[in-house]
């Protein structure tokens, strides 16, 4: 007879990975299993876009928030599948060679802020913009579940920890 | 709290071998229908689920990138290609014990009396009444504790939405849900924080689990075994290797089969096992129900989030085919809807207790095909939409941006890719029709149709009672049996067909 379900609940994981969303307590659940491998490439080029995408009239948004997507991504990643990870490698990687070839220009990476910025606008409006929206749906949703940005959109984080009756 | 046990194939070590008399293949709503009433008649049930178990509290303190993570298939990326003059379509589902039905809002509706009607008069469908429906409805509406949603339970969102309907002269209606202590917490795709939501997971399961039921997760099933005309079992991998990839053999020995793993993966188990019939029907006619969002920002402060999830609808325009829903996302998800890059992004993300949200689904014909995916295991899902479809799209976004400009939105958010809020002048004018299908925006959670149910064996893969034509002992339970669209949420109508199919195998005798 095999072993009963075991979905773990643990205080904490290992490094710095983001369990916290505002109100979810530590000790909140997550499955413990292993992860699959992820593409080494999707992380720089995640990180390149991002950064611009989420830059504010103060410029990038700070390193310790793009750390704790890019980890957090990884993790989506390594657990929702080969679909989700062919998607968003694909999305970004084509954001990165698409993008620029639409501004007459090669490379996304290396680029500065305000070149990345224009490269984006100028991509989300086109016909090639369902590219760019499957990166940036999953960067969105990972990077506004930041306790701090979270709360800088209005978020109150009510009913995030089961505990949040009336 | 579900007093629901499962058998985590994950944590089985090698191979996995087992008997029984009733396999049910997939945990979600209509397999947990099957698995109920067969394990309640005294039948040896096994449930097979590909997906973890996640328990609904645990679920319930997810954050949603978590939930789609573990519990949506593909990581909610699932898509249908659009053919033609058709936008890509986000087709969502559940992977996971209880499968799509934790994923709802919890929205109930019985199939419409109209529908019912064109089954009878189109497809010969005599029985399916709504007076014989009627004992299958009550058994299912008791077990899921369906519910009207109170007004004071509306969220600021909806209550928004509702004025400006009443302002333009239809009503919202109240929707009835599958919940039992609601709290109003606007999440319930990405799992309840009180297990409120009565999902088959803490409804069905736990009382096939009583009755002897056994259920298993993680375990693939990939083909079904047939000796001649007749099922035998299945066959699969148990996804007990590395990072969950398939690692021991899966099989089970089983006197009847019933395939309920969802409208997108029965077809493919039925190509896989040999059992496509004589109609060439297999995965095709399937309906998605697109649907589209339109976002509104108000002045005042609206946190969506406060309230129940979906808790009104419209049906003025159910002879348009037309339906609307009251929905709300995620902040995080709502956010990534806003247009724009960097500093434009980031000021419109800062509004979003300052947005409302509806939907509205389109009553759409069959233009869906299942393909099997020559690189990889999951189908490949293609949708070719109805030219009078393809045309009600502006309509249908026309009256959701009209219904809150009446209620005093400062501006809307089409579902149109790149483009940014409209004013109301800039809406009246807007030109919805000339909208190139690449840059609308769609999605789908009710995939229906691909194994549908009819008279003759030429025209349908399964008989009126779920049987595969030219089988025996194999069945099919889910949504794949709807024979047409069913213009409103299908969990209600899927689960009351599964409970009809139930029923009758509960009165066929097995094979020796």
């Amino acid at each position: 007879m095999a072993d009963l379900v075991t979905l773990h609940r643990r205080s904490e994981v290992e490094g710095p990975a983001p369990r916290t969303f505002l109100q979810l307590e530590e000790g909140a659940a997550v499955e413990t299993r292993e992860g699959a491998a992820v593409s080494s490439g999707i992380e720089p080029r995640a990180r390149a876009i991002a950064e611009a995408l989420f830059a504010t009239e103060a410029g990038a948004p700070s390193r310790e928030r793009l750390d704790w997507m890019v980890r957090d991504l990884h993790h989506f990643l390594s657990h929702a599948g080969g679909w989700a990870r062919f998607v968003v490698g694909a999305c970004t990687r084509l954001t990165c060679v698409v993008g620029p070839l639409l501004s007459y220009k090669l490379g996304f990476v290396g680029r500065s802020l305000e070149e990345r910025r224009a490269i984006l606008e100028r991509l989300e409006k086109s016909p090639a913009g369902l590219v760019f929206l499957g990166a940036r749906a999953i960067l969105c949703i990972v990077y506004y579940e930041h306790p701090e940005v979270a709360k800088e959109i209005g978020f109150d984080g009510l009913c995030l920890s089961g505990r949040g009756r009336k | 709290m579900s007093g629901l046990t499962v058998h985590a194939g994950h944590n089985h070590r090698g191979d996995l071998e087992l008997e029984t008399d009733v396999l049910v293949v997939g945990s979600g709503a209509s397999g947990a229908v099957v698995a109920r009433t067969m394990a309640e008649a005294g039948f040896r049930v096994l449930v097979l689920e590909e997906g973890p178990y996640i328990p609904a509290l645990t679920h319930g303190a997810f954050r949603p990138s978590e939930s789609l993570r573990y519990a949506w298939r593909g990581g909610g990326m699932t898509v249908a290609f659009g053919l033609g003059d058709t936008p890509a379509i986000n087709v969502t589902m559940g992977r996971v014990v209880g499968g799509s039905s934790v994923l709802t809002g919890g929205v109930c509706f019985r199939i419409p009396g109209h529908i019912l009607h064109t089954w009878r008069k189109e497809r010969g469908l005599t029985e399916f009444t709504e007076e014989r429906l009627e004992p299958y409805y009550a058994e299912v509406e008791k077990n899921l504790h369906v519910e009207e949603v109170p007004a004071s339970m509306r969220s600021r969102s909806t209550q928004l939405f509702c004025e400006g309907c009443s302002k333009s002269g239809f009503e919202a209606k109240p929707m009835r849900r599958n919940t039992d202590g609601c709290n109003g917490c606007g999440r319930c795709n990405f799992g309840c924080p009180e297990a409120a939501k009565m999902s088959v997971d803490i409804s069905y399961l736990p009382q096939a689990a009583a009755h002897g039921a056994e259920i298993w997760s993680d375990c693939l099933v990939e083909r079904v075994t047939m000796r001649g005309d007749r099922a035998v079992g299945v066959e699969g991998r148990v996804l007990n290797g590395p990072a969950g990839k398939p690692g021991g053999t899966l099989k089970v020995r089983a006197r009847r089969v019933v395939l309920a793993a969802g409208a997108a993966h029965t077809p493919l188990l039925l190509h896989r096992s040999g059992v496509s019939g004589v109609s060439g029907q297999v995965g095709k006619n399937v309906t998605v129900h697109p649907s589209f969002r339109v976002i509104a920002r108000f002045k005042e402060s609206v946190q969506g989030w406060k309230g129940s999830l979906q808790s009104a609808y419209v049906d003025a325009f159910e002879s348009e085919k037309l339906t609307f829903t009251s929905l709300f996302i995620p902040t995080s998800v709502l956010a990534a809807t806003m247009p724009g890059v960097g500093p434009a992004h980031a000021e419109k993300a800062r509004d979003v207790s300052r947005l409302a949200i509806f939907g509205g689904l389109i009553h759409d014909e069959g233009g869906g095909r299942i393909w099997q995916n020559p690189f990889g295991r999951e189908p490949i899902l293609t949708y070719r939409m109805d030219r009078r479809d393809r045309a009600s799209i502006p309509r249908l976004i026309r009256i959701m941006g009209n219904a809150f400009f009446a209620a005093g939105a400062e501006e809307i958010f089409m579902p149109i890719l790149g483009a940014e809020g409209v004013t109301k002048d800039a809406f009246e004018s807007y030109p919805l029709e000339d909208v190139k299908a690449p840059f609308i925006e769609c999605s789908s959670q009710h995939p229906l149709g691909s194994c549908r149910m009819g008279k003759t064996r030429e025209h349908s893969v399964v008989d009126t009672f779920g049987k595969v034509w030219d089988t025996r002992e194999l069945y099919v339970a889910d949504g794949g049996i709807v024979p047409t669209s069913l213009g409103v949420n299908p969990q209600i109508s899927i689960m009351t067909l599964a409970t009809h199919v139930a029923h009758n195998l509960r009165e066929t005798k097995l094979l020796g």
